[in-house]
């Protein structure tokens, strides 16, 4: 079976599902972008093919299936009671059928499994290590002229911090005292406006009940009923 | 005394049942009670599958409200009837076991919001509770409010509840309002009420009017029909919304009537209901006084003619012993319950005058103010018409806080009202302790 007339009809069956040819590996391998996806598709063109043909093309598409988030292997339409699901699909491996007997061009291929999509495994490039290497050393360089140059104006500035901090401190405590006899004398007052049975919590009711006349009206009820 | 108000700061908490909302939650909120929509879905009905995945408890209640509802809704197959409003105008009748259910759903959604940060507290006996009611309201719903809440504080362990009393809405506005001696005319969807106030509301004074809001949604939909909206008139959301945008109060009636019709363009109005529908009243821009004016007075020979031909149904109407008048006016109504109220308070019941619900909500839009006017104005106009003497006796405001106002009297009244006055089940007043 003419290995171009194949991958003419595979192209075609791809490119009206939406899919464009970025490269073709050799002449039966082909790569294609489907959306954010790379497919890779290997055509198998063994007319009768037996199962362990499958197994030998499944091993060779396997060499580059990490690199790709999709791969297939595209077999003709004899191959379909050959085909272990299971194996392909634990390998994240798809199966197209084709059949270049078809009248109907959408009929020409099939995909018999899909491909599990993977995240793509990437290589750093040589330059890429190099420049990660400048990057390193500048950032070393630069932490040594920052510890040089500025280690002494930084040391002068944390010893005015600290001194300015107890300062704070102890205007802190001074604070504290003062609160507590301050609340020492309210507590007095509150205790004395108990006494003589007047609200001291004015000040801490909500806007709507504060200065509202009800509460001496409805306090007044307690009187009459109780 | 020290202690109770002490603990009563933190441990009252306040329910005002609304017809269109439920406003809940303790003293701790301050000025704004949390809020959700008086109604409930009964869980009928379900799927199988859906019930699998409704809790137990839920699922025994066979009743949500709040935000569960809409978890549930696109489940239950006859949403309609199965999502029911439990307070028609504020009342909820005696045999009505599923208005009744649905009330306690609500009561039990939002003691459950606070319960477990209050129960750690080492101080918490319990909340005092207070529930704001319709002044309609018969004595059997005060009872049974009571029994439902019994029934919640059993369930949370006897730990939830320690008194519970009960207040009129109307009550609880004039408190918020800090108004000792006033009226309240409370005009709500369904009825106005008119609750004078002296030190507490005077019962004998409450005079009660069969209409409001929804009287003026009827007319308005008659509106709609007669300038050939046929079709939208049957939509309740059109009808709102065109209600709200295109109703006006008049002045004086006939005479905003005829100068409407003399000059149309001047009264015309489109009222756009979302970018697909619009509704243009041109000549019949004169019927939108007729949408504000029966609110306050539907004695016009055009609304006579209305209820003649079957398109409006004004009636006089009798709830327990207090008869709802169908169409007296508001200035009738006022002069009708300061009447009968003792001689010597008149004159403080009318000094104050505080005008709360959705009803009274109208504005006037600018360049009509020859014409037409807010609530306030026309009933002082109103009145003016019948004794101008009286008219300049009235100070007439709206509530400032028409949302709210309820709850925040609810609370005050809570915090206020001494531990010491018991409930009386004549009066239906006072604290009524849960487990003493």
């Amino acid at each position: 079976m003419s290995i171009e007339i194949v991958r003419k009809a595979l192209e075609d069956w791809f490119t009206r599902r939406g899919l464009r040819l970025e490269s073709e590996l050799s002449d039966r391998e082909l790569v294609l972008v489907e959306g954010n996806n790379r497919v890779y598709v290997r055509i198998a063109n063994e007319e009768f093919p037996t199962e362990s043909y499958i197994i030998d093309e499944l091993s060779n598409a396997m060499r580059n299936r990490l690199k790709y988030n999709k791969a297939y292997i595209a077999f003709p339409l004899s191959a379909r009671g050959l085909i272990n699901g299971k194996l392909f699909r634990s390998h994240w491996v798809g199966v197209y059928l084709y059949d270049l007997t078809s009248n109907d061009p959408d009929k020409t291929v099939e995909e018999l499994i899909p491909s599990i999509p993977i995240q793509t495994q990437q290589n750093l490039s040589e330059d890429l290590k190099r420049r990660l290497d400048d990057l390193e050393r500048e950032i070393h360089n630069l932490r040594e002229d920052f510890v040089k140059n500025d280690a002494m104006t930084l040391m002068k500035e944390v010893d005015e911090l600290k001194s300015r901090l107890s300062k704070v401190e102890h205007i802190i405590s001074e604070l504290l005292s003062r609160v507590d006899k301050l609340e020492r004398a309210a507590a007095s007052v509150s205790h004395a406006q108990e006494e003589r049975g007047e609200t001291a919590v004015a000040g801490e009711l909500p806007d709507f009940l504060s200065n509202n006349p009800w509460i001496e009206v409805l306090r007044r009820r307690g009187g009459e009923d109780g | 005394m020290m202690d109770e108000s002490k603990y009563k700061l933190n441990y009252v908490y306040a329910e005002d049942f609304g017809t269109g909302y439920f406003k809940y939650g303790p003293i701790t909120l301050r000025d704004k009670p949390f809020m959700i929509q008086s109604r409930g879905l009964f869980l009928r009905e379900l799927p199988e599958s859906i019930k699998l995945l409704v809790p137990k408890e839920v699922l025994e209640r066979g009743v949500v409200v709040g935000d569960d509802i809409p978890k549930y809704l696109s489940s239950v197959r006859d949403a309609i009837r199965n999502l029911r409003y439990p307070l028609k105008d504020g009342i909820i009748r005696k045999e009505d076991e599923d208005s009744w259910k649905i009330i306690k759903e609500l009561a039990r959604y939002g003691f459950s919001q606070f319960y477990s940060d209050f129960v750690r507290r080492p101080d918490f006996k319990g909340f005092f509770l207070v529930i704001a009611l319709s002044a309609l309201a018969p004595d059997y719903m005060r009872d049974r409010m009571i029994d439902v809440h019994k029934e919640l504080d059993e369930e949370f362990g006897g730990r939830l509840l320690q008194a519970i009393t009960i207040i009129d809405q109307p009550f609880a506005v004039a408190i918020a309002e800090k108004a000792v001696t006033c009226t309240v005319i409370e005009a709500g969807h369904g009825n106005i009420q008119l609750v004078p106030i002296s030190y507490g509301p005077i019962r004998e004074g409450i005079v009660a009017l069969n209409r409001g809001g929804a009287e003026a949604n009827a007319v308005t939909r008659e509106v709609l029909k007669d300038s050939g909206y046929g079709d939208l008139a049957k939509d309740e959301y059109v009808v709102e919304v065109v209600k709200r945008t295109a109703g006006l109060v008049p002045r004086n009636f006939d005479e905003a009537i005829k100068r409407a019709r003399e000059d149309p363009s001047r009264f015309a109005i489109r009222v756009k209901i979302n970018p697909l529908v619009e509704v243009e009243l041109k000549d019949t821009a004169w019927m939108r006084f007729l949408i504000g004016e029966v609110v306050f007075n539907p004695k016009h020979d055009i609304f006579t003619s209305y209820i003649q031909q079957g398109r409006l149904v004004i009636e006089d109407a009798t709830v327990g012993d207090m008869v709802f008048y169908g169409e007296m006016d508001i200035a009738d109504a006022l002069i009708t319950s300061i009447r009968k109220v003792p001689v010597e308070i008149q004159d403080k019941i009318m000094s104050t005058i505080i005008l709360s619900g959705g009803a009274f909500n109208w504005t006037v839009p600018p360049g009509l103010e020859d014409v037409a006017t807010n609530s306030v104005d026309k009933i002082k106009i109103m009145v003016s018409e019948k004794l101008p003497d009286l008219a300049n006796k009235l100070s007439i405001s709206m509530v400032k806080d028409p949302q709210f106002s309820v709850w925040k009297g609810a609370i005050i009244y809570g915090y206020a009202l001494p531990n010491t006055v018991r409930w009386n089940e004549r009066t239906k007043e006072g604290w009524y302790y849960l487990h003493q």
